[in-house]
């Protein structure tokens, strides 16, 4: 019985479901959004603030709201030396992929066009973290976002928008608004399907 | 054909199969608290279907055996259990799947 219990399948559901009330989605979405849209502007320091809290406020709104519905579940540490491995190797690759596109499509020496393909550089950075989500959960989800992350940056970046950083901080704003919209959907339809019961949630102890 | 030797079958893999963690209850218990460091009452609930008295009484069966550790608090007033597999439970459930793939090959 045990033998075809497939613990992957089962690790892969816990994580799912812990991550299904889409704040993941809401604060990522946040975080993107006042990057792009706090480019130029002194409250960017803000942007560092939230990045630094922003486990700790999604922990805050998950006691309040998540955990009172379906409950609370601590996983295994990964191992923080594979995680910096594989967030080095993806850096590495991404650099490499901009290189050729710049040395194929324009002059490497010439800065303008680092800035131009940056929306593509951030959207395959934004693979990382979402590869590692689907992989984890198992959910198309995750996978879909990293699918969109990629095809918006190379569409930001093949759109010419004169000076500046106005396609990078376009993209950001974009795929910021996706996720932080997305995640409110999601977060209210959560709400919706899991209401809290007028007695409390059920414990071991009642 | 002769009949066995009923002692012959306490040599069968089977046999020696931990009849505690083999309820399908509780080996969904034992399996999800498996892949994971923690979980509380309530989480459970939901991974596994069990309703709030099949639980407590499975979780309590577990714990007498020491295969879990089970943790009683208070958040906000309100009782909060946590459970936790032990080193046993996961030694445990460890040899049980070894015995189960024995018995199933």
């Amino acid at each position: 019985m045990s033998a075809v219990i497939d613990l992957l399948e089962i690790e892969k559901k816990a994580y799912r479901d812990s991550q299904q009330d889409g704040l993941m989605e809401v604060i990522m979405g946040l975080i993107l959004m006042i990057f792009g849209g706090f480019f130029y502007s002194p409250i960017f320091a803000f942007y560092i603030l939230l990045i630094l809290f922003s486990k700790k406020i999604v922990e805050s709104i998950r006691r309040r709201y998540t955990h009172p519905r379906i409950g609370f579940v601590k996983f295994h540490e990964e191992n923080r030396k594979d995680a910096l491995t594989g967030v080095f190797l993806l850096e590495f690759a991404v650099i490499i992929i901009i290189f050729t596109l710049i040395s194929i499509f324009g002059d490497v020496k010439d800065f303008s066009q680092w800035v131009k393909w940056s929306p593509l550089f951030f959207g395959m950075i934004l693979v990382g973290p979402f590869a590692h989500a689907a992989s984890r959960s198992g959910s198309i989800r995750y996978t879909g976002y990293a699918i969109l992350s990629v095809v918006l940056g190379l569409f930001f970046s093949l759109i010419e928008f004169g000076s500046g950083c106005t396609g990078l901080i376009l993209y950001l704003v974009f795929i910021g608004a996706f996720l932080f919209l997305g995640g409110l959907v999601i977060f209210s339809l959560f709400l919706r399907k899991y209401p809290l019961p007028a007695e409390g949630a059920p414990d071991a102890s009642e | 054909m002769p009949a066995s030797d009923p002692g012959e079958n306490d040599h069968h893999p089977i046999a020696n199969i931990d009849r505690l963690i083999h309820e399908p209850a509780r080996l969904m218990i034992v399996a999800y608290l498996y892949v994971v460091e923690s979980a509380d009452f309530l989480f459970l609930m939901h991974q596994t279907g069990l309703t709030h008295g099949n639980l407590s009484s499975h979780m309590s069966k577990l714990e007498s055996a020491g295969y879990i550790e089970v943790v009683k608090e208070f958040i906000n007033k309100k009782p909060h259990t946590m459970l936790r597999l032990t080193d046993a439970g996961r030694d445990a459930f460890q040899e049980y799947r070894e015995r189960m793939m024995e018995v199933l090959q």
